[in-house]
């Protein structure tokens, strides 16, 4: 048999229920493999072994008891820092959180735990999920598996990289404006963002709530759909949550694409915004990438390294062909409005998170600064409390909602959201699934675009419209760039049909082989 | 100040009423919404705000505030969502009021009621439903905090600036909470925070035209005034702020539309006090709710609600005035409360006959009231005792002094009193017989009445109810004492 | 009509202003590089569909901005039945500070207090 982190989450369900090996036995194995390697990933901020241990051996007990086990049996399942478990320090990254430990578990920590499944510590993000890179996390940066001078993309950085690098089999991460899709691509395994409202939020830290959601790594297909429909199901406590049965994603996986109307996304249809001259956006002239093999982008690009690069296209074109032998039909497709996807999705954004932001101040939990009165404190607090990019983000959203510029700004950003869920729509009419890369470029380095918020934000570009639109997302890993770092390609559904992107997700999976543990990263840590 | 004569001018406010709604639990949140041990013993993730607690709303609260919409007669919304309204305070746990800007629940109602001389109508700009705040209590050093009112389904009604004078706020006040405890939405009691209301008053004053506007009429700075715990201190409040904004102008001469500003009413020293300035109007960077799905459901909420609902007081006063011909008090008295009108409009269908019922019942009312809470007796019992007493068939004093306080007291059927009694009237015979033994037991009276002074004879008049324990009808028995006595009537 | 932002003095003190009503204490040299940040972040995208495609922007209302469900959810409502909250001492557990079963922050200064000036930024 394999060492016990190279199984799969389903096998080692499968072993745990069999009294194969125990769930102890498991968790033991992932906390030895978090000792060896989080030093230098730095993917975990709190991970008590003693703690993590008792959840193992209640699974334990509880198979001992002769009860039936659910599909999670001793799997250990590792929480972005934005999920509430009762007794725990959820952090959000932020300092303003650093000592607050949540009274009560988030819906998604009770079905973990109600399938059997161990809760297995928390991992590093951006600071409240704002970020693209996790080097905005309070705690210091994540590094990516695959090259630790690169990021491991963010904000559910933490979790990408734990499961990548084989330190946890699954993790649970939310997805504002990619978050899980665009990290699952920089470290190479597959990330979902569920239709919105497929699973409950309830105590998901919010960030921006109309955009917010529970997503989800593994390094397998079947896996994943096993975890997703764990999480899944209406939840009386979220009033945005669906409360359709979830249907069983596993038999997707096999079931192939023969017949899938599948839409390539015009590259040139999505721009990305600004640069870092920081000149303005419009008339600007395309600059052709030719040169370097970049797709011509829309008119809004003024930097070939904000393009697609020649190693995305191609995996986009080798899964294009995967797809086409597999027996679905291929076309071209656009996506009107998708350029302004970008702008309208960091409005929206900042807007609701200032919102949601609004109660951190000092009052009732919390990091407080002191001050002569409240106010002071409250402005102190929130003056220390959160990091520069929270901040900027806060500044920006309570810009989009005041007066006077409310219309312009938030106003102008909802109405480009109805029209890209309209062009959706429409789109859905003629295709099932919308494939394009996850991300324009492969991981990039560490610290090369923390000065630049709007290079960062380029990060968003392709995964931005789904998550305005509310659209279940994955991204499946698809190969690697010549310096072997992953490539991510995304797929798109209309709303509820996670079914699709599970057979899509199932075809490339048997195209491009499940994704392996880094070997480079291992001999490096090992040596 | 000069001694000027006031200038013309007319007073113009608008009333902004919140009353807390008769649900069980918070608005958002499944905390009670009264009870509890202590401060912050009512609290949950939802209402402290803590981070990843998310709002849902209570059927009940929308399903009361669209009785309320209803019963003001506003219109419905077809699409009705809430709305984030941010600003900082240390008892606002979320950093926002979720509340509803964009599209209120009702709109464009009419509120008619009884001002100080006369009927009164006050246009209804909107009504809706936001959640309460926590609540400050401040010390020299410190600010002291408790959020079990912080979640509390509010019912926020805005009158249009319709109001001219302090009785008529009055008025308009009592007829907002009288409505409310009718359709059983709120207990609205301002002793209890369970309604408060900000008067928003000033003053249009005549003034020559002004040649810069052409207006005839300048508008004094609106004052908005919290801190009201009764409706009679609002009264006091709006003729306190009327008196102020006048002698202000008496003393300047010159205010025109200025800004806003918030006054604090004080009790103890029975005056508004400057709050604070509003520059301009603050910035609260409304934004639709995210987390709470559109409500489409209001519409279908205020037919069932309509059908439902009971004839409102204005219009039961009227009807009892104009068909069954009650005086104007009595009716007021009567549509206070909806259990109160029911329950008379039973006892007067038992008895027959409404107008001796409301009189009955405005003149017992602690006992009435008792009644109806604890159940002694029912409004038909009530009824048929009336009409007993009203066709002769129960002496009047005796129904008032006995029978009703024992019905009261016990519980005891009127019928049963009246038998143990023996509190039937008496017969004719037994009065004649009555009348008979106390003229023969009184000679001297006889005597002194039929030497010229008859009035004494009321002394025997007297004896004889005694002896009858008040059975007998006074006006006869006065006839056959003086029959006997004087040989005329 | 309202301004364009980000590109004159006036609205970069609009900024100053909105920092202000987001309720952060900053460093000058933390708060400049914020307004710089929201300026060119505001300019990058202020132009979005209406003004580009030439409609009136004044059509923008509220209206258009009702939450929707990307599902379609409507009419979510919760049964009016009580149902436990956390305990005071759990309530208060994550509190800075407390005195007894109440939070406590420094004194609120809306109130003014006599013989003390308002300390209200």
């Amino acid at each position: 048999m394999k060492p016990l982190h190279q199984l799969g989450a389903r096998r080692i369900a499968v072993g745990v229920r069999a009294r194969e090996f125990s769930a102890r036995d498991v968790t033991l194995a992932f906390l030895a493999r978090v000792r060896q390697f989080d030093g230098t990933l730095r993917a975990f901020v709190d991970l008590d072994d003693e703690r993590t241990l008792a959840a193992a051996d209640q699974v334990d007990q509880r198979l001992a008891e002769g009860r039936q086990l659910g599909p999670l049996a001793g799997v250990p399942v590792a929480l972005k820092d934005n999920f509430c478990q009762r007794g725990l320090p959820t952090t959000c990254g932020s300092r303003m959180l650093a000592a607050w430990h949540a009274p009560y578990d988030a819906d998604v920590v009770e079905r973990l735990v109600a399938a059997d499944a161990v809760p297995f510590g928390k991992t590093n993000m951006d600071e409240f999920g704002m970020g693209s890179s996790t080097e905005w996390s309070a705690f210091g940066p994540t590094t990516n598996p695959w090259d630790a001078t690169r990021v491991p993309g963010g904000s559910s950085g933490g979790s990408a990289a734990a499961v990548a690098a084989g330190l946890v089999p699954l993790a649970l991460g939310s997805d504002t404006g990619g978050s899980v899709r665009q990290p699952a691509a920089f470290c190479g395994v597959f990330g979902i963002a569920p239709s919105y409202g497929r699973v409950s939020r309830r105590g998901l830290v919010a960030f921006a709530s109309s955009l917010d959601r529970v997503g989800a790594f593994a390094r397998q297909a079947d896996d994943l759909a096993a975890l997703l429909r764990v999480l899944s199901g209406g939840d009386a406590r979220d009033a945005t949550s669906v409360h359709d049965a979830p249907p069983d994603w596993r038999d997707d996986v096999p079931a192939g694409v023969r017949e899938v109307r599948i839409g390539v996304l015009s590259i040139a249809d999505v721009g990305t915004v600004g640069s870092s001259t920081g000149s303005s956006s419009t008339g600007s002239s395309s600059t052709s990438g030719s040169s370097t093999g970049v797709v011509p982008a829309a008119a809004t690009v003024t930097e070939k390294r904000d393009c697609v690069e020649t190693a995305v296209a191609d995996a986009l074109a080798a899964s294009r062909a995967a797809l086409t032998q597999a027996g679905a039909t291929l076309r071209d497709a656009v996506l009107p409005g998708a350029a302004d996807a970008l702008a309208a999705y960091h409005l929206i954004a900042a807007a609701e998170a200032a919102s949601n932001l609004a109660r951190y101040d000092g009052v009732r939990y919390g990091t407080r600064v002191a001050g002569v009165n409240a106010e002071t404190s409250a402005r102190n607090t929130r003056g220390e409390g959160f990091g520069p990019e929270v901040q900027r983000r806060i500044v920006l959203g309570t810009m989009a909602l005041s007066a006077g510029r409310r219309d312009a700004l938030h106003g102008r950003a909802e109405a480009t959201r109805q029209r890209l869920r309209t062009a959706f729509a429409e789109l859905f009419e003629n295709v099932d699934v919308l494939l394009s890369p996850t991300t324009p470029t492969t991981a990039f380095a560490l610290g090369t675009r923390t000065s630049d918020p709007l290079r960062m934000y380029a990060a968003d570009v392709l995964t931005t419209p789904a998550s305005l639109a509310g659209l279940p997302a994955i991204s499946i890993p698809a190969g690697h760039d010549e310096a072997g770092l992953p490539i991510g390609i995304q797929a798109v559904a209309a709303v509820g049909r996670e079914d699709l992107l599970f057979r899509v997700a199932g075809a490339l999976e048997r195209a491009f082989g499940t994704p392996a543990i880094p070997t480079p990263f291992i001999e490096a840590v090992a040596s | 100040m000069t001694d000027t004569p006031d200038p013309e001018y007319r007073i113009v406010v608008g009333l902004e009423v919140h009353a807390q709604l008769r649900t069980r639990t918070k608005c958002f949140c499944a905390c009670a919404a009264s009870g509890g041990d202590g401060p912050n013993s009512r609290t949950c993730p939802v209402c402290l705000g803590l981070p990843g607690a998310l709002p849902v709303l209570s059927r009940a609260a929308l399903d009361l505030s669209v009785r309320a919409a209803v019963a003001l007669g506003c219109r419905i919304a077809q699409h009705t969502w809430w709305d984030r309204k941010h600003y900082g305070y240390a008892d606002l746990p979320k950093g926002y009021q979720i509340t509803q800007h964009a599209s209120p629940i009702g709109t464009d109602g009419l509120l008619r009621f009884e001002g100080g001389d006369g009927p009164r109508e006050v246009r209804i700009q909107r009504v809706h439903l936001e959640e309460d705040t926590g609540r400050s209590i401040h010390d020299e050093e410190r600010t002291r905090l408790a959020f079990d009112r912080a979640g509390i389904a509010l019912l926020e009604i805005v009158t249009e600036p319709d109001l001219r004078t302090s009785a008529d706020v009055r008025a308009c006040l009592l007829a907002i909470r009288r409505l409310l405890r009718w359709i059983g939405v709120s207990d609205a009691e301002m002793e209890h925070g369970q309604m408060r209301c900000e008067p928003n008053v000033n003053l249009h004053i005549r003034c020559s035209a002004d040649a810069g506007t052409g207006s005839a009429w300048t508008p004094t700075p609106i004052a908005e005034i919290k801190n009201l715990n009764s409706i009679t201190a609002a009264a006091r409040a709006v003729d306190y702020e009327v008196a102020r904004q006048l002698a202000e102008w008496n003393a300047t001469g010159t205010i025109g539309p200025g800004p806003r500003t918030t006054r604090g009413w004080s009790e103890s020293a029975q005056r508004t006090e400057l709050q604070r300035v509003k520059e301009e109007a603050a910035d609260y960077r409304f934004l639709p709710e995210p987390d709470l799905p559109v409500v489409t459901c209001a519409p279908e909420l205020a037919e069932a609600a309509r059908a439902a609902q009971s004839e409102l007081p204005d219009a039961r006063r009227r009807r009892y005035i104009d068909d069954l011909g009650l005086p104007a008090e009595v009716a007021d008295e009567l549509t206070q409360t909806l259990a109160l009108s029911d329950w008379f409009e039973r006892a007067a269908g038992a008895a027959d006959a409404p107008r001796p019922v409301a009189a009955w019942i405005v003149g017992n009312l602690a006992l009435v009231e008792a009644a109806i809470v604890h159940r002694r007796f029912s409004a038909k019992d009530l009824g048929k005792l009336v009409r007993a007493v009203e066709r002769g068939r129960v002496p009047r004093a005796a129904a008032r002094r006995i029978i009703l306080p024992e019905m009261a007291r016990r519980g005891t059927k009127w019928r049963e009193i009246v038998a143990r009694e023996g509190l039937e009237m008496a017969d004719d015979a037994e009065v004649a017989a009555a009348v008979r033994a106390t003229v023969d037991a009184h000679p001297d009276l006889v005597e002194t009445a039929r030497a010229g002074r008859p009035q004494v004879l009321e002394v025997l008049v007297g004896d004889v109810m005694r002896a009858t324990r008040g059975r007998a009808d006074a006006a006869m028995v006065r006839t056959l004492v003086r029959g006997l006595v004087l040989g005329r009537p | 009509m309202s301004a364009r932002v980000g590109d004159t003095a006036d609205a970069a003190d609009g900024v100053h202003d909105v920092i202000s009503l987001a309720r952060l204490a900053l460093s000058d040299d933390v708060r400049e590089r914020v307004v710089s940040a929201c300026r060119r972040l505001a300019a990058a995208w202020q132009d979005l569909p209406e003004t580009r495609r030439g409609a009136d922007p004044s059509v923008v209302s509220n209206a258009d901005c009702a939450p929707s469900h990307p599902a379609g959810l409507t009419d979510v409502l919760r049964d009016d039945v009580p149902a436990p909250g956390l305990s005071s001492d759990a309530a208060l557990a994550g509190a800075p500070a407390v005195d007894g079963n109440a939070f406590v922050v420094a004194r609120v200064a809306d109130i003014p207090v006599p013989g003390r000036n308002s300390t209200r930024p």
